[in-house]
């Protein structure tokens, strides 16, 4: 019953964009504005997960919109523009992560320049979210250490909870290297964070 | 059991799947077995749970609320889809005139050698008469010129001689042209309406 009522969403939700982008590449502009609003926060979130850094995920998140109009004939309809746009996401910011070979900022930086992540409603007792957010904090910080591959297969798996097959999809990867790469970031974070 | 034995080893190869959730239920009872009996596996699968539980607890981070309106700004200098399907078209045209240019350049000079020859073999009848006729023409000419010359001073005397007489019957010579043209004309109307009626018209001879 819920899953139905997920699939029709999503397949409504498939079908508006597809009708924006078809206002949009038809000349109206303002199509595309509202494709922005809705789709930002997402984009925001995974390049800022990778990257450790405000900054850098905005400019990240501007530049994957900028590349998403320039392609937008590209775009096949009814394919997912979520998926697209996350496609786009991890490809630019594996490639900003290995311009920069990034040394990024940690969490407790971010924090000093007033960068608090938003609050979430989590279950638990207080002192339980206390120490979750902690192992989040260390993790996040952890996760900015990792090769960019890494990073990425691990952002997208437990941040965002893409299914493996969908990992392998955004990043164009087949699905052994997924599972690889996920292994290796798992273990390179046990290591670096073995006394939790 | 506190050392790694072998089964250790084959069930750590499993964990990533064990936590993932992708392993069969025979796989995975016999997992959970060992977990029970060992108690460093058992630790490992605790260490990787709990970071997989952190990483899936980080909050989502809010973006600047300028961040949509900077994109849009970034957006308004760039061509819309309609512009760039217009200016590829153009290029497109462009590109293939060019490439129709180019190609018949590089066919021209390629073959040039022959064409040359080709050429001079069969205009050179041509090209040796039209020498001769040019020589004729130019010699018709010099002796013109030379025969102009030379009659300059009594054509002119005689112009001035005819001028008087002529002005005189200009009038005459008029209404002479005016009235030849009028009945041609009229010739002509007649001859076509009688066309247009398959009539003969008698005096279409006079013309």
């Amino acid at each position: 019953m819920w899953g139905e009522a997920i699939i029709g969403a999503s397949v409504a939700a498939s079908r508006d964009d597809d009708v924006l982008i078809g206002r949009c590449l038809a000349g109206e502009r303002q199509a595309f504005d509202v494709l922005v609003a809705r789709q930002y926060r997402g984009v925001y979130n995974i390049a800022y997960r990778m990257v450790g850094n405000a900054d850098d995920a905005a400019d990240l998140t501007q530049e994957v919109f900028v590349r998403a109009y320039s392609r937008l004939e590209t775009f096949k309809l009814g394919q997912s523009l979520t998926a697209w746009l996350r496609r786009m996401t991890v490809n630019l910011t594996i490639d900003h992560l290995r311009r920069r070979r990034h040394t990024s900022v940690s969490l407790d930086e971010r924090r000093q320049e007033g960068h608090e992540p938003a609050a979430t409603d989590r279950q638990g007792s207080p002192q339980d979210q206390l120490e979750i957010a902690e192992d989040s904090r260390r993790m996040l910080a952890a996760v900015q250490r990792l090769p960019e591959k890494q990073r990425a297969v691990l952002v997208l798996r437990h941040v965002e909870g893409l299914k493996l097959e969908e990992i392998a999809d955004t990043m164009q990867i087949p699905l052994g290297t997924v599972k690889t790469l996920l292994f290796r970031g798992r273990e390179a974070i046990r290591q670096m964070v073995g006394e939790l | 059991m506190n050392e790694v034995t072998s089964e250790c080893k084959t069930v750590r190869a499993l964990l990533q799947e064990y936590i993932e959730g992708t392993l069969t239920a025979a796989r995975k009872a016999e997992v959970e077995a060992h977990l029970s009996r060992c108690h460093r596996c058992a630790q490992q699968v605790a260490l990787i749970t709990r970071i997989v539980t952190a990483l899936e607890a980080i909050p989502p981070a809010e973006p600047s609320s300028e961040l949509p309106r900077q994109i849009a700004a970034r957006l308004a200098d760039l061509p819309s889809p309609a512009e760039r399907r217009q200016l590829r078209a153009g290029w497109g045209t462009l590109s293939v005139y060019a490439a129709a240019v180019m190609a018949m350049t590089a066919l021209f000079t390629l073959a040039w050698p022959t064409i040359s020859k080709v050429t001079l073999r069969l205009l050179a009848p041509v090209i040796s008469r039209s020498q001769d006729m040019a020589a004729s023409a130019l010699a018709l000419a010099t002796g013109a010129w030379e025969a102009l010359l030379a009659l300059a001073p009594a054509g002119r005397a005689l112009l001035e001689a005819l001028w008087h007489p002529l002005s005189t019957l200009t009038p005459y010579f008029l209404a002479y042209a005016v009235g030849e043209a009028a009945v041609i004309a009229a010739i002509i109307v007649i001859s076509r309406s009688c066309r247009r009626r398959s009539v003969q018209a008698p005096f279409v001879s006079l013309l």
